[in-house]
């Protein structure tokens, strides 16, 4: 996808697009002129679109990164602890979850 | 040739060495072993809790990881609001109150905090996933967030249930190990 400069065709290049069909992937040709521009200012248009959408996810996440880590690694002292006192107390961890055996 | 006297493995060393992940990940691999059928592991797990020099610290920093975690989501629960923050903080505080008891050792301690810090997370990724998104994709990274808010939330309530109905049933470890004695800090 994008433009696709032949040895002998002119520097700029044409312009393709890949199109996803149930026969598979298809190169659809624009060529050099409007309509090539037309395709190409689509695309990085809606690249652009995508980067602020994963931008914006991402700054979100960084909201609470700190927050997470910390809950992240409670969370972790949690099962370690409630592990340990649940075998220390002779049950064990069968098939997601904790029995203590008869007998 | 006289063989040198050694220690076995899974015994905690006297020495410092190695660190609070290392040990960390000992404790859980003895607990592995032991639901494998290995008997002396359980001992092992006991002397590693008790003796081992890079846990004691860490365990007197749970209840700082625990206040941190909580302040922390508090901010975030606040979105800027100094006041709803604060609001956070008292429904935590009272939370875990609720949670722990009178007379808490550090496991419950622990267990209660994750339990709050869990619902904590999930409220901000329930308010987070009710705004307007701008895009489709926004929505839906809103909604995995939330998504997997409820399950760390359920995981840890399930833990908080699982334990407190052991000990309703009076089980307790037959050694006597600090962090799961009463009012340790």
């Amino acid at each position: 996808m994008g433009w696709d400069r032949k040895l002998k065709g002119p520097a700029g290049g044409y312009f393709y697009l890949s199109v996803r069909t149930p026969a598979g992937v298809k190169k659809v040709y624009f060529g050099r002129r409007t309509a090539g521009h037309l395709a190409a200012a689509a695309v990085e248009q809606r690249r652009q679109a995508r980067l602020r959408v994963a931008s914006a996810i991402e700054s979100e996440k960084a909201a609470t990164a700190d927050a997470d880590r910390l809950a992240d690694e409670l969370a972790v002292w949690a099962d370690l602890l409630s592990a340990a006192w649940l075998t220390l107390t002779g049950h064990a961890y069968h098939r997601g979850e904790w029995r203590k055996p008869h007998g | 040739m006289g063989k040198k006297k050694q220690a076995p493995p899974d015994a905690p060393k006297k020495k410092r060495h190695g660190s609070v992940e290392s040990a960390r990940e000992m404790v859980k691999l003895l607990t592995v072993r032991a639901n494998e059928g290995h008997p002396e592991a359980v001992g092992s797990i006991e002397k590693w809790l008790e003796a081992f020099p890079e846990l004691k610290p860490e365990c007197r920093a749970l209840d700082e990881l625990a206040e941190k975690a909580v302040a922390a989501w508090a901010a975030s629960v606040g979105f800027g609001d100094k006041l709803a923050e604060q609001a956070a903080r008292d429904e935590a505080s009272k939370l875990k109150q609720e949670l722990t008891g009178d007379s808490p050792s550090l496991l419950d301690r622990v267990l209660a905090s994750a339990v709050v810090v869990a619902h904590m997370a999930h409220t901000r990724a329930a308010v987070m996933a009710a705004q307007k998104a701008d895009h489709p994709g926004i929505r839906e990274a809103r909604e995995r967030v939330l998504s997997a808010a409820q399950k760390r939330l359920a995981a840890a309530v399930k833990a908080h249930r699982l334990l407190a109905h052991k000990k309703e049933k009076r089980m307790r470890p037959k050694a006597k190990l600090k962090v799961f004695e009463p009012s340790v800090a």
